[in-house]
């Protein structure tokens, strides 16, 4: 029942849920039977700065880091984090990148100049998926600090992995209290991946 | 049972399933969760010490009472802790000791290019080197063996990427424990100053009622040497005779993905290197790569041992690049260059939280133009450019010597003011301050309380409130500052920013020393 090798490369600013998202990720993959390894890589200080994880699930996985140009999929709470792990992706990789900017500090303290972010992610030329989750995640009256589980709902329909095995790794990774909320915007996360692939 | 660990959980479990009795340490990233981990296991006692030193010593008294310790510390931990380590590979020990040290090999989490190899070599101690959790487990438990049946310390290497990656271990529904292991067999380990005076070439050196105390030091390393030859964590996969790899820790894996075809020499015991198995390695093929993260040390060891080997030639070290990327690998061994430009994104500085304390005193410098020497931790944010308050940062708990010091010479108009941290002033700031004590300096100095050390995820230190049930014995910054004789001792709330400048502008300008204790808990882990 396994699939080729997966490599996932998941991306966010401290504090958006990268390493969580990472946990539940590779207990996931773990539970249906693949080798897996997941590293993640965060930079000096607590809060707002960059984090991203490589995860890698197969028959058998040796290196936990992912060759540039290799993976298959990256998710990013964050835009401008996206740009910068986007050359992780393969050519037929696809992007799904949350519609949110968090700008860098060296920018916001002025010591290196923004850039235009839209229009380079728009040159990138991967297939992608950029929403606005946290307005989807309004209409259904869910917190926007659910986006890591949402995210990780649109990524699973990218996987043969079944919905049950990745709510029971969720609710594994997630505090009791944290739980129901979690799996609800997963879900929603998984329809509305469902209806943009429709769309296409 | 399959789980996924971290290699700081792997270690943790290899080292409770070794029957360690106790753990110390000082925080410190990447590796800090090694410690925690082993405080949830009931049956074993944990300390986060004073400082990377004190926990060594502890250790080395556990290891003379003969029980196995383990003692977790960052490389720049090593520093502080040198002393103690040089002194304490001389000497055969009695209970196991494991020094689990992390390297943070590329600056990945921190901001340093030390390698803790260099201590190994200086010091002829054992180093193993896990690549995955699961060897991180194995691994430890074959250091305990080498530090008991070798007498001597071990240092059990982690960096950025073995203590952070996670990566699935095999466990048994029942945890292997065998209880706290007990071995004592000789008085040597209490005995360092007869062994070192016998082993110096004086005339006693036969003396027969001295021999006994003598540690043949040399002969052990050359039993241990031999032993490393043997053993199966040095493993030989032999392929392709025209690339040979010697590879040790992550890089191997890395190796391992790159060079699916080529020979492999994984070196598991670093030190001491088995130089009879790297011979006939060399030997069966045409070209021999070194993959290790770090300095290029084992690729000059086997330099100097007459062979021709690749590595620094084609993967440069400092100023560049101390770490392997199965990226850089690619590119230097087999001429792959990625098309794709990079792209350019602008860098993430750390900053302090929104309402940090820390925030307080940095924006109190810069608006009177005050000079300022801080240190490491949370703290030590408010000297990079975009804060630009802090003039001067070296190591933990270093301000106060610095302040005092350039101000013993210095003019009055020019006073430097010392800041560090409450973590930092227990850690090694306080022989600062009673060196300016005892020297009858002149120093405004700042402690900057934030009841924890938080930098490294909210451990508790010797100020912060106890937790409940805890059977330990808070101290008070401020009692001690007045009680070894500082003038001036003033504690302030960190959001009472009228009456900080006040009393920091005006204690600027007046003789002897005053404390400045800024107070007011972090809010994310106090």
């Amino acid at each position: 029942m396994l699939v080729d090798d997966l490599n996932l490369i998941v991306c966010g600013v401290g504090g958006q849920g990268v390493v969580l998202s990472s946990d539940i990720l590779a207990n996931a993959f773990l539970k249906s039977g693949y080798d897996v390894k997941a590293t993640d890589i965060i930079g000096l200080g607590q809060r707002g700065g960059s984090v991203v994880t490589h995860v890698r699930a197969g028959e058998k996985v040796i290196s936990p880091l992912i060759k540039k140009g290799e993976a298959d999929i990256l998710l990013s709470f964050e835009k401008y984090e996206a740009l910068r792990w986007s050359r992780y992706l393969k050519e037929e990789g696809l992007l799904i990148v949350n519609d949110k900017k968090v700008t860098p500090t060296s920018v916001t303290e002025k010591l290196q100049d923004d850039i235009d972010l839209d229009r380079l992610l728009g040159e990138l030329d991967y297939e992608r998926m950029i929403i606005d989750i946290s307005s989807i995640l309004r209409d259904d009256e869910i917190s926007s600090k659910y986006t890591n589980t949402f995210m990780l709902g649109m990524l699973s329909m990218k996987t043969s992995i079944e919905s049950r095995v990745w709510e029971e790794s969720i609710g594994e990774n997630v505090t009791v209290g944290f739980r129901e909320d979690n799996i609800k915007a997963f879900r929603v996360g998984r329809k509305l991946f469902q209806m943009k692939a429709e769309e296409n | 049972m399959k789980k996924m660990l971290t290699g700081n959980q792997g270690t943790a479990l290899g080292s409770y399933e070794s029957g360690v009795s106790y753990a110390t340490g000082y925080p410190g990233t990447p590796c800090t969760e090694v410690l925690n981990e082993l405080s949830s296991f009931t049956d074993i006692d944990c300390e986060w010490s004073t400082n990377e030193k004190v926990a060594l010593e502890v250790a080395c008294g556990v290891s003379i009472s003969g029980r196995r310790s383990l003692v977790l510390m960052k490389t720049l931990g090593l520093n502080v802790a040198a002393d103690a380590f040089t002194q304490l590979s001389g000497t055969p020990i009695n209970g196991g000791i494991v020094l689990v040290v992390a390297d943070d090999v590329g600056r990945i989490v921190g901001d340093d290019y030390q390698d803790c190899r260099f201590y190994n070599i200086m010091s002829q101690v054992p180093l193993l080197e896990p690549s995955d959790s699961q060897e991180a487990r194995e691994f430890m438990k074959i250091a305990f063996e080498i530090s008991e049946r070798f007498e001597t310390p071990v240092i059990f290497r982690l960096n950025s990427i073995t203590s952070k990656s996670k990566s699935v271990v095999h466990i048994n529904q029942e945890i292997d424990r065998p209880g706290k292991r007990y071995r004592r067999i000789h008085k040597k380990s209490l005995q360092k100053t007869i062994g070192n005076v016998v082993r110096f070439g004086f005339d006693n050196y036969d003396s027969p009622k001295l021999k006994d105390y003598w540690h043949d030091f040399n002969e052990n390393w050359n039993r241990l040497s031999s032993y490393s030859k043997d053993i199966e964590i040095n493993r030989v996969e032999l392929q392709d005779s025209t690339i040979g790899v010697i590879a040790s820790g992550v890089s191997y894996l890395y190796g391992k993905e790159v060079l699916p075809k080529a020979s492999f020499l994984k070196l598991g015991l670093v030190f001491p290197l088995p130089q009879k198995i790297i011979k006939e390695f060399i030997e069966k093929h045409e070209k021999v790569y070194v993959l290790e993260d770090g300095h290029p040390i084992i690729e000059k060891e086997i330099r100097n041992m007459g062979f021709e080997v690749e590595g620094e030639s084609i993967f440069p070290r400092f100023p560049h690049m101390l770490y392997f990327t199965p990226d850089i690998i690619e590119e230097k061994i087999l001429g792959k260059v990625k098309e794709r430009e990079e792209v350019r994104v602008p860098f993430r500085l750390p900053v302090n939280c929104p309402g940090c304390s820390h925030n307080v005193i940095n924006d109190l410098l810069k608006k009177n133009n005050i000079k300022a020497v801080g240190g490491i931790g949370c703290g030590g944010l408010g000297a990079f450019p975009h804060f630009g308050a802090i003039d001067v940062v070296k190591c933990m708990g270093s301000s106060f010597g610095i302040a005092y010091g350039f101000n013993k010479l210095g003019s009055d108009d020019e006073k430097i003011v010392g800041i560090m941290g409450d973590g930092e002033f227990w850690h090694t700031g306080i022989n600062g301050l009673l060196n300016i004590i005892w020297n009858n300096g002149d120093c405004t100095l700042i402690i900057n309380d934030n009841l924890t050390v938080a930098m490294t995820g909210g451990q508790k230190n010797i100020s912060s409130p106890l937790e409940s049930h805890s059977n330990k014995r808070r101290i008070s910054i401020e009692r001690v500052c007045r009680s070894i004789g500082v003038d001036r001792v003033h504690v302030i709330d960190s959001y009472d920013v009228e009456e900080l400048e006040k009393v920091l502008l005006d204690e600027i300008e007046k003789k002897g020393v005053s404390v400045i204790i800024s107070r007011r808990k972090c809010l994310i882990f106090s």
